[in-house]
């Protein structure tokens, strides 16, 4: 559906739903458009193009919180029916839901670009990749897979307490994975950069230089790396590693759906509890923010999607959990203001409480200055495998390229040293904090049915003092 | 008919596209309603609904593959999407390795059991489930109760220029329950059927909550390898992901443990693992590839021997070979995969385990090397110690630290009852019918602080 459209279509279901007898209702329309282009080893495999739009529509009933959307123009009052019977369906079954007073406004926003993604010139997008391609298999990286992604997302919201948001965000971002074979070794590689924007932020990626170095690096690896160490040292940790690490274990466990315990089923629950607020988890020299304001940022947005203006959220202040996450549901429950965390990744998914860009704070070392400080111990600049328990506590970051530290220096790269760590451990340990702040792209997962946002994990490098390397 | 509006709309995508100069069309038309109750804390958070039609298309010219989709299905909107696709198509370089979509017409298998016409409105029966769910987790012993039920009533139809025509009607419904004694003591249940008379909240609620309440009883347990039982949501994780790496594609871009392992024995003899989407009633059969041959049963690990990929008609033209009907748009993909069960039942497989570990749920899977199938994953939702062929206690804190290859070739003893099994973090691949799975002195770490 064209944008004019789905507004006259917003217009129309909020007429409908103003006949019922809800308490509260929202009608937000929704259109993504993304084009892919997928190439395995210098081929493009399959090229995508795909538009999704339609409209749902949340309402209150009773207390009770119902949802319905739908693609078919035709089918606008069925789903403004389909949402109040679902609101009274879920009145008979549970407390009620309130939502936090918030003050709304007529706003638009959109990302600035330069060139349209959409514009660039098929062509040129396929001879990107292709060099891009080439400067992995030219230093013999086995299998080089690349995905090419240009996205737009258009929302329109009405709520029946005045907010009438229009947003307009175009996204790239290019997902890498490299395989390197060398007999019966073998080892992989990924690095996704991304933003919001037009097609000029791609050049800033330096791709090619990129690909060409971790290619050169795995060769390196499988050739002379030596098995990692394992037991009690000081760690030195690459920025794409902490920037997962902020995502997962403080963005994740700060969401304050899975604090209550709505996520329980599916994305798990938190270590951290309400009272826990005010309360020391890390090091004074770890702050740790979720910010979706970030100009050019790939998790970029204004407004979230209940119509609730954006703003930076401190997470964690000096060591110290200082904010959680909130949408409108939850805010109420804690009896704050909503920090405007809700996103919706489809026009058919519900809002609900998630990250935008999560980094870690830069500080003013550089990675000599972290890594002049340890006499033995291992610095792990890139990862593969990662994982974290439900609650998030208990995590695991394998190593992928990384080298071993000796007097202070770089020295032979190491395989696969395994990091597994709890949070309060890790942020506890930091007593170094690089000013060398990086952001990389990536698609956080969360809800039911599945919704996949598009966000940044950042972090500078950072060096961790006497924590555990281990494997079995 | 309940097909014909679908029919008339992939008619018109279909002609649109050779209008506009495509050699080859495939279109697939999916509508579904679709609802979901979501509750958390023993009650009822949201109920949601979906009326939605959704269009799919291949389209092909000169060796160029576009796969294009889009929910706006109005005339003009789908006139203005389909000449934007084939405005684009040319721009992009040709395939070297192609092969043409199947010239039918084709046969297809009827199915039975796929379609239960009371799912379509089962709003209430899904609120009624989810409170039976609930209380059968609390009867058990949980304090808590958390969970989703699903269902999913429509068809699809299936249209290329290669001459297949086929529409099928599909209903699914499906159930988890996450059970809490206390923050760290949880049980999982699921259960999932073709029909709303086919799940059974309670044993799902039941198996929930009893784990639950059982993992408060806490014992030590240093990381280390032990022989170790996969439960029922464990092995929707495991086999899913065992089925999925057979894919074609995954193959060609050195993402799968499987490379060049065809002929090979990469299992044990127990190991026998069917896609089968044929199976009557079975949770994600289909008659249907979205290239338009009719599915058909693929033996992918006969007794630990790796006999196939799955591969739709390009991963095949690379390997020289036929396809297995397993063609979703880009990757060759498995439908329904079942293990083959074997002669135990769950207490004699503990019993055999004599120092080991039961792990009834495996989620958060992730690969450090796809290609040589190193491994670790969260396990939760019950895990226990056993010592002398007995559970003695509940463990916490550990991980699965370990390699595909190794879970298939050290697998001991499957059990005699296979269940159909899916849940929110089955991800890796569709949803199995799978008996339990024990396998000899798999890997387990632990945070070291």
């Amino acid at each position: 559906m064209e944008f004019d459209e789905l507004i006259s279509l917003v217009d129309r279901a909020s007429e409908l739903a103003r006949r019922f007898d809800a308490e509260y209702f929202e009608v937000r329309a929704q259109a993504d458009l993304t084009d892919g282009l997928f190439m395995r080893n210098g081929v493009i495999e399959a090229f995508f193009l795909d538009s999704s739009s339609g409209l749902s529509v949340r309402m209150i009933v009773n207390g009770g919180l119902g949802f319905a959307s739908t693609n078919r123009p035709e089918e606008l009052a069925s789903m403004v029916e389909e949402a109040y019977r679902s609101a009274l369906a879920a009145s008979k079954a549970r407390k009620r839901v309130r939502l936090s007073a918030e003050e709304f406004r007529v706003d638009e926003f959109k990302s600035p670009f330069v060139t349209d993604p959409f514009e660039v010139p098929l062509e040129d997008k396929v001879e990107f990749l292709r060099a891009v391609d080439a400067a992995g298999s030219e230093r013999g990286a086995t299998a080089r897979v690349l995905l090419l992604l240009s996205s737009r997302q258009f929302t329109h919201f009405i709520n029946s307490e005045g907010a009438k948001i229009t947003g307009d965000v175009r996204r790239v971002t290019l997902r890498t994975t490299l395989t390197l074979v060398s007999g019966a070794r073998s080892t992989q590689e990924f690095e996704q950069p991304g933003g919001s924007g037009g097609w000029e932020i791609v050049e800033k990626w330096r791709m090619e230089e990129k690909v060409a170095e971790l290619t050169e690096n795995m060769k390196e690896r499988l050739e002379k790396g030596s098995p990692a160490p394992r037991g009690k040292m000081d760690v030195v940790l690459g920025p794409k590693v902490t920037g997962l690490v902020a995502h997962e274990s403080t963005g994740h466990p700060y969401e304050a759906d899975r604090i209550l315990g709505r996520e329980a089923a599916q994305a798990g629950e938190s270590f951290v509890k309400p009272e826990m607020l005010g309360q020391r988890i890390g090091s004074e020299v770890v702050t740790v923010i979720d910010d979706p304001t970030i100009p050019g940022s790939y998790g970029f947005y204004m407004y979230d999607a209940e119509g609730v203006r954006a703003r930076p959220r401190v997470l964690m202040k000096a060591g110290i959990i200082n904010e959680f996450l909130h949408n409108r549901e939850t805010a109420a429950e804690f009896g704050v203001r909503s920090n405007a965390a809700a996103r919706a990744s489809k026009f058919n998914r519900e809002p609900i409480v998630r990250m935008a860009n999560t980094y870690i704070a830069p500080g003013d070392m550089s990675v000599e200055e972290l890594i002049e400080g340890i006499s033995e111990g291992v610095y792990i600049k890139r990862f593969m495998e990662w994982n974290i328990d439900d609650r998030r506590y208990n995590q695991r970051y394998v190593g992928s390229e990384a080298y071993a530290i000796r007097g202070g220096r770089l020295a032979e790269p190491v395989l696969n040293p395994i990091l597994e760590v709890t949070t309060r451990s890790f942020y506890s340990s930091i007593d170094g904090v690089g000013k060398d702040l990086e952001f990389e792209a990536a698609f956080c997962g969360k809800g039911d049915p599945g919704q996949s946002v598009p966000v940044w994990t950042g972090g500078p490098s950072l060096r961790l003092r006497g924590v555990g390397l281990g494997g079995v | 008919m309940f097909h014909e509006e679908s029919i008339g709309l992939a008619e018109r995508a279909l002609k649109l596209a050779e209008a506009r100069g495509a050699d080859e069309v495939a279109v697939h038309v999916q509508s579904v309603t679709a609802r979901q109750v979501r509750f958390s804390n023993n009650r009822v958070d949201v109920v949601k609904s979906w009326i939605q039609i959704e269009l799919e298309m291949q389209i092909v010219k000169d060796r160029r593959i576009m796969i294009v989709s889009t929910t706006n299905i109005t005339e003009e909107g789908l006139a203005r999407f389909v000449e934007s696709a084939m405005e684009r198509i040319s721009r992009v370089p040709p395939r070297e390795v192609y092969a043409p979509l199947p010239e039918g017409p084709f046969d297809y298998p009827v199915i039975p059991g796929l379609y239960d016409p009371r799912v379509d409105e089962a709003q209430e029966a899904l609120v009624d489930a989810a409170a039976r769910g609930i209380e059968a987790a609390l009867s058990e012993g949980a304090k808590r109760v958390a969970g989703t039920v699903r269902s999913y009533a429509g068809h699809e139809c299936l249209l290329t220029t290669g001459s297949a025509t086929v529409c099928e009607r599909f209903s699914r419904v499906n159930m988890e329950v996450r059970a809490l004694a206390d923050g760290l003591s949880t049980g999982h249940g699921a259960t999932c059927s073709r029909s709303l008379d086919g799940i059974d909240p309670e044993r799902a609620g039941r198996e929930a909550g009893a784990d639950a309440a059982a993992s408060t009883k806490v014992v030590d347990a240093e990381p280390g390898k032990y022989d170790a039982l996969f439960g029922w949501s464990a092995m929707a994780t495991l086999l899913g992901m065992f089925g999925y790496m057979a894919s074609g594609l995954r193959v060609l871009m050195q993402m799968s443990p499987y490379v060049e392992k065809i002929g090979k024995q990469i299992g044990s003899e127990l190991i026998t693992l069917v896609d089968d989407p044929l199976a009557e009633g079975g949770y994600s059969s289909r008659s249907f590839d979205l290239e338009g041959y009719p599915t058909r049963r693929n033996v992918i690990i006969e007794k630990g021997v790796l006999k196939t990929f799955l591969h739709n008609r390009i991963t095949a033209a690379h390997f020289r070979t036929k396809s297995t009907a397993n063609a979703g748009w880009v990757y060759p993909e498995p439908w329904y995969v079942r293990m083959k069960p074997g002669d135990y039942d769950e207490d004699e497989i503990v019993a055999e385990l004599r120092d080991g570990i039961v792990v009834k749920n495996v989620t958060y899977l992730r690969f450090q090397n796809y290609r040589t199938g190193d491994f670790s994953a969260v396990i939760r939702d019950g895990v226990f110690r056993v010592k002398g062929g007995e559970v003695i206690g509940a463990i916490r804190g550990l991980r699965l630290s370990d390699n595909v290859l190794h879970l298939l070739r050290d697998t001991f003893a499957t059990s005699k009852t296979t269940r159909p099994v899916t849940h929110w973090w089955a991800e890796w691949g569709p949803p199995v019918e799978t008996p339990l799975l024990a396998v000899r002195q798999v890997g387990f770490t632990a945070a070291t602080v």
